[in-house]
């Protein structure tokens, strides 16, 4: 189990931060500065509203304070906040789907080009321009809508995060097997979406 | 799948990382001291808890059911109140109803002897009772 979470042993993590689990705020607000970042990041996978990653972010390190108790030291605090972080945004995930449903008829042609030239010919780094980038990442995630929070979560840390199915199903409470299932599935499905959208063979 | 696919995944998964990266989200300072006021309020609800409401989810209900045996408990000593054995017709008479107060005088006439006559523990008679008693619950009732 240790050995599948080496990428969550972070700088300064380790046997010194394990009381701040039974003990004051103040080193709490250490082991904030320390992961705060990386939750960022985490969760900003899943959304792109700054409002919806900080209050989740903030949530995360509530949460993990009040049920510090429940901390097993056999894992990193990282992967125990990561695995919080998850959870939370698995939750948020589903209400807001059932605030908007995404469509792709909702994307513009111009994306949808711009998006075939940079997959055929590969050169992913052209696009300087934050305002463009806004647009192809809300186009790159709208593709990806019509999977299940679950299946959406499992591919993006697995291909956009680079965790392992056993990472991954570590964080999401389900089985190596399933998750390699649900991967194949996804996969699947996104290239058939991709097919369709971005049109042809490539 | 084929490989051509695989490679086009491949690459949708890297642009949209790419694209993640570009608005990365950092934490602002005023996040870090939101986050460390908030811990310091949870903190500080956990110390002010005793160990019986130590989960705040469950001091609601315990403390209904609490209220509510209480006030169980006070209505049912309030209703057995008048009715306790312990009390003596001089003490019922304020508490008891005039009707209740005429059948107990007159059950009490109707005591019997060891030889099963029955006798009066009053030396007066039956109608000098019952006229200081109807005497009794005029003054009542004034």
């Amino acid at each position: 189990m240790r050995e599948s979470m080496d990428m969550f042993i972070a700088d300064g993590d380790g046997d010194k931060i394990t009381p701040v689990l039974t003990a004051d705020e103040s080193k709490w607000r250490e082991l904030v500065r320390l992961h705060a970042p990386y939750l960022f990041r985490l969760i900003g996978r899943f959304f792109q509203d700054r409002q919806m990653v900080e209050d989740l972010a903030q949530e995360t390190f509530f949460r993990a304070f009040r049920y510090r108790k429940s901390y097993r030291s056999k894992v990193p605090i990282k992967y125990w906040l990561a695995r919080i972080a998850v959870r939370l945004c698995y939750d948020a995930l589903r209400k807001k789907k059932n605030l908007k449903e995404l469509s792709v008829s909702d994307i513009s042609p111009d994306a949808v080009n711009e998006l075939e030239t940079r997959l055929s010919c590969g050169n992913q780094g052209e696009n300087t321009d934050p305002e463009t980038g806004l647009i192809t990442r809300d186009f790159l995630e709208k593709l990806l809508a019509h999977l299940s929070e679950k299946d959406r979560m499992i591919l993006i840390l697995t291909a956009v995060e680079g965790l392992t199915s056993k990472e991954t199903s570590g964080l999401m409470g389900l089985t190596t097997a399933g998750v390699k299932m649900r991967i194949y599935r996804a996969r699947r499905s996104a290239l058939q979406k991709l097919r369709n959208v971005a049109g042809g063979t490539g | 799948m084929k490989k051509k696919d695989i490679v086009r995944l491949k690459r949708f998964f890297q642009l949209l990382k790419i694209e993640q990266d570009k608005i990365k989200p950092v934490p602002s300072p005023d996040f870090y001291c939101r986050v460390a006021c908030g811990l310091q309020k949870i903190g500080g609800a956990d110390k002010d808890r005793s160990s019986y409401f130590s989960y705040p989810r469950r001091t609601l209900p315990w403390a209904l059911v609490t209220a509510a045996v209480i006030s169980v408990i006070i209505v049912v000593c309030l209703l057995h109140a008048p009715f306790s054995p312990k009390l003596g017709v001089d003490e019922a008479l304020f508490v008891l109803t005039p009707e209740v107060i005429v059948l107990e005088s007159l059950s009490e006439t109707e005591y019997s002897d060891s030889n099963g006559e029955l006798f009066n523990p009053d030396s007066k008679s039956d109608a000098q009772n019952s006229i200081e008693w109807s005497n009794r619950i005029c003054m009542l009732r004034l």
